[in-house]
């Protein structure tokens, strides 16, 4: 007889599976590290919502070896994930700090217009100082 | 001289036109400021929880080790599962993103275009006096038109000034969206490790407390006592682990407030000042022109 328990527990198995060996027999195309990691993530989640409802030391063994074997997996999966797209990182972040230095050196401009402008302003004064003494 | 006054009306009509740019809002400004804060933070946070975890997970399994009578092993000290330098250049993105948002804060600080404004301003104010006193005859008229032309000199370096700041920023616009992309993705990806690895504490911690309730001597309270500990510490984790479930909000918020900036409508406060400035002086020259005899 099929119980609820050994149903989820199949279920569990099928998707293990899917998320792992048997996908690029399974789909129709290979998958993505990124799609892998998220079948990873959901056989893991089926994985602990079944840790929850059993008190059988036995499976509770079993699920919790293939948890932290899902872990292993999805760390080395992100590893990979995560040093991909170097070369687009370092280009953001040279045009991003290319950015910061323009806005500076438009203020820094402006800052020093304005000082000249001031200067000039001063010395026309005195002069009309000047001027006016001499007059 | 009607004809005079009426075309004199019309100069700052053409300076304004000239001169529609405004630097970006100070609070979307800040807005952006705050989300690059915001999504350093959740990267930095995400990191930081992945080894509190690993930590936990691993002195969960070397306590039952030694309860069941093994080694003492309470040194701590091993390779994180996701080291800093995984995200170094994640960290090195939202550093630039962050020094980029500070000069952006002081550049579009409307401080900046009113200095030019004032100066220019100030210039025309020094050349009337000058000419009042080199030629006191044309002085009535000279005066007025002197200062309005360095009025209108002065609203236009700043709408240089502005527009090119909005340069800047259109022209980052893109990077911002596909930065906010990248990041996803990573977060994403570490957040699927994070969920691993509370599901694999929390198992060890389930694993500590059956070992615990299967010693006889252990009485019902105290199984309970244990029972909640290890429920409050699974808990904690669940929080933080809800702080950076909030990732794509934050990132979100990054490309939508710097969107707003390349995009927002010029300050109309800004443009109304300009306006009430320039027709003061359009004013005091008409009156010149008029009392001209």
């Amino acid at each position: 007889m099929t119980t609820p328990r050994t149903l989820m527990s199949r279920i569990a198995r099928d998707r293990l599976a899917i998320a792992g060996t048997r996908a690029s027999v399974r789909a129709a195309a290979p998958l993505t590290i990124d799609q892998a990691i998220e079948a990873l993530d959901a056989a893991g989640e089926v994985l602990r919502r079944l840790s929850e409802e059993t008190n059988d030391a036995q499976l509770l063994a079993r699920y919790h070896a293939a948890q932290r074997a899902i872990l292993k997996e999805i760390i080395a999966l992100a590893k990979i994930a995560l040093s991909q797209h170097d070369a687009e990182y370092r280009v953001l972040t040279a045009n991003f700090r290319k950015a910061k230095d323009d806005l500076v050196a438009a203020k820094t401009k402006a800052n020093e217009l304005a000082d000249r402008l001031n200067l000039t302003a001063d010395v026309l004064g005195a002069m009309t100082k000047l001027i006016s003494a001499i007059g | 001289m009607r004809r005079l006054t009426r075309i004199v009306a019309i100069i700052p009509v053409l300076i304004l036109l000239g001169a529609c740019s405004t630097l970006p809002n100070a609070d979307g400004v800040a807005r952006f400021g705050k989300a690059v804060t915001a999504s350093t933070t959740v990267m930095e946070d995400a990191i930081a929880l992945s080894a509190r975890i690993q930590m936990l997970d691993e002195a969960e399994i070397h306590a039952q080790s030694f309860v069941r009578g093994g080694p003492v092993a309470l040194s701590v000290g091993t390779v994180p599962l996701l080291p800093k330098e995984q995200i170094e250049l994640r960290l090195q993105l939202l550093s630039a993103l962050g020094g980029y948002g500070k000069a952006l804060a002081d550049a579009a600080d409307n401080g900046n275009v009113a200095k030019l404004e004032a100066a220019a301003a100030k210039l025309g104010g020094a050349a009337t006096s000058l000419a009042a006193v080199l030629s006191p005859t044309t002085a009535p008229i000279a005066g007025p038109a002197i200062r309005l032309v360095s009025r209108g000199v002065g609203i236009l370096l700043g709408n240089a000034y502005a527009a090119e700041i909005q340069a800047v920023i259109s022209a980052r616009d893109a990077d911002v969206k596909q930065a906010a992309t990248l990041l996803r993705r990573s977060l994403g990806t570490v957040r699927s490790v994070l969920r691993r690895q509370h599901a694999v504490f929390t198992d060890s911690r389930s694993d500590s407390l059956s070992l615990i309730r299967g010693d006889r001597r252990i009485d019902r309270l105290r199984a309970y006592d244990e029972w909640r500990r290890a429920r409050q510490e699974v808990a904690e984790i669940s929080a933080a682990l809800a702080a950076v479930d909030r990732y794509d909000q934050v990132l979100t918020a990054l490309e939508d407030s710097h969107h707003a900036l390349a995009t927002g409508k010029p300050d109309g406060e800004q443009l109304l000042r300009r306006f009430v400035d320039l027709s003061d002086d359009i004013a005091a020259l008409a009156t010149a022109i008029r009392r001209t005899p």
